[in-house]
């Protein structure tokens, strides 16, 4: 963790070069020691000029090491921000990416009032009508990220994206392979999962789109009287297939103990799917998504191992990172069941 | 020996400890967290030191039916997890190779994985377990 007083020191001094005015940050608080970055909040004053009053913030600052190989750097993260924001997608608007401040990269956004934390927002009552505001608005919500112009916000040659020849469901499961054998332990359910993905592969999307890749309750900022207000952690922004989106919040770790409703422990998929179909014009047929859920599962499971591996190599000591990896057997119970399940959505597929 | 406690009484306590003891005098909610999950990592020792070697024969058994290999284990734990570790990366390969697509080994590699994963979650979570078999 860095020192508060160090970073309020070198953070002022960079903004009040960015700006050119004299500023000065209250209230810089360490909110969250996330698995590859730190979040901080603060407030930045400034006494003159158009801007004077406080501007509420959020910074983020890498730690190194991340659940995957294939995580952004900052400058990557902020032009995907940057991109789904001016293509209407609700996020919190942008405000400075600093390309050194102590040593690394640091990226300010503006700060939106609401709650994040998953646990709070499946059981809290205050979050009752909220929750049934949010699967219609996350469907909406990621129907605007992935109608992002990968042409137009220079995107292509920047993010990680199937080779040419390659489908997205291709390229994921060329990274599960490498990431197992990287790991270089013996998981009999992943390979069978593996194998399974390999010979029932659905019919390639129309185009590859911007893929949030970590869209799930827990990354979306919520308010009790109107719901979504903006989707945060761009940092596994990658080019792929739409249902990978649609299936990563539907993993049983981020229900946060309401199991029985799918979409992340607040409702259920269909309106969530209704409204992503009704607003990208894309299908969303059963049997892709019983695919795709399958494959989230396995990734995240791949995740976990990844995690407690990070620790073991002595990279970063983390008691919560250690324990995933005798909870990967969850998630390789799951995929197993979901194999099962995805083979019956295809023979009942038209 | 060792006197008593036993290794498992003295991790049980340990998580006795954290969880009614340490957790509520914390006010710091990460804090909490993670001596919450330091809590349960104790309990899972816990039940492993109990489940003695037991899991691992079974797991070697398994196996060795499943891929048609004749003998005994080792008697020795270090060993028996190293034979449990050659015989499951055998399996892996085979199913990569494609043997376990369809047919008798498929489903016979199928019910092998999931009791596997059952009984390593007898150990690690036996409450998330409950949960999924109740669903």
């Amino acid at each position: 963790m860095t020192d508060q007083q160090t970073l309020q020191t070198a953070l002022e001094q960079a903004l009040t070069r960015a700006t050119g005015s004299h500023v000065w940050i209250e209230g810089l608080t360490l909110i969250a020691g996330g698995a590859s970055q730190e979040t901080w909040r603060l407030d930045l004053c400034m006494d003159n000029g158009v801007h004077a009053g406080a501007m509420p913030l959020i910074l983020r600052r890498p730690l190194g090491g991340a659940i995957y190989g294939s995580a952004l750097d900052l400058p990557t993260e902020d032009r995907v921000h940057r991109a789904a924001y001016a293509a209407g997608a609700p996020v919190p608007p942008p405000y400075l990416l600093i390309d050194d401040l102590l040593g690394a990269p640091a990226l300010l956004v503006e700060r939106l009032e609401g709650e994040s934390i998953g646990r709070k927002l499946v059981k809290d009552p205050r979050y009752a009508s909220a929750r049934s505001k949010l699967p219609a608005q996350m469907g909406a919500a990621l129907a605007a990220i992935h109608a992002v112009d990968l042409e137009r916000a220079e995107l292509w040659d920047r993010l990680p994206a199937p080779r040419p020849g390659q489908t997205p469901a291709q390229a994921r499961l060329a990274q599960i392979e490498a990431e197992l054998d990287a790991i270089d332990e013996a998981h009999p359910a992943l390979e069978l999962c593996l194998r399974w993905l390999r010979r029932h592969e659905p019919p390639p999307p129309d185009r590859p789109v911007l893929v949030h890749g970590d869209f799930r309750i827990g990354n979306v900022i919520v308010s009790p009287e109107t719901g979504l207000l903006g989707v945060i952690d761009w940092e596994f922004a990658h080019i792929g297939d739409y249902a990978e989106d649609l299936t990563w919040c539907l993993i049983r770790e981020w229900r946060f103990g309401v199991d029985e409703l799918r979409l992340g422990g607040v409702g259920q998929p269909e309106p969530f799917f209704e409204a992503y179909a009704h607003a990208s014009g894309r299908p969303v047929e059963p049997a892709r998504i019983a695919y795709w859920e399958l494959l989230a599962n396995v990734w995240w499971a791949i995740g976990c191992l990844n995690q407690a591996r990070r620790h073991l190599r002595g990279e970063q000591a983390n008691l919560e990172f250690v324990s995933l990896g005798r909870r990967a057997a969850e998630m390789e119970l799951e995929a197993l069941r979901l194999m099962q399940r995805a083979a019956r959505a295809i023979d009942e597929a038209p | 020996m060792q006197d008593r406690p036993t290794a498992d009484e003295l991790t049980d306590a340990v998580s006795q400890f954290l969880q009614t003891e340490l957790t509520p005098a914390l006010s710091d909610p990460r804090l909490r967290f993670r001596v919450l999950i330091a809590a349960n990592l104790m309990a899972i020792v816990t039940r492993e030191l109990r489940a003695g070697d037991a899991p691992l024969h079974e797991e070697w058994g398994n196996l060795a039916a499943l891929l048609g290999h004749e003998g005994s284990p080792p008697a020795d734990s270090a060993a028996l997890r190293a034979a449990i570790d050659a015989l499951s990366r055998e399996l892996c390969a085979r199913i990569r190779a494609g043997d376990a697509d369809n047919g008798p080994f498929a489903a016979a590699t199928l019910a092998y994985a999931e009791a596997a994963l059952v009984a390593r979650l007898q150990i690690a979570n036996p409450r998330f377990l409950e949960r999924v078999q109740a669903a």
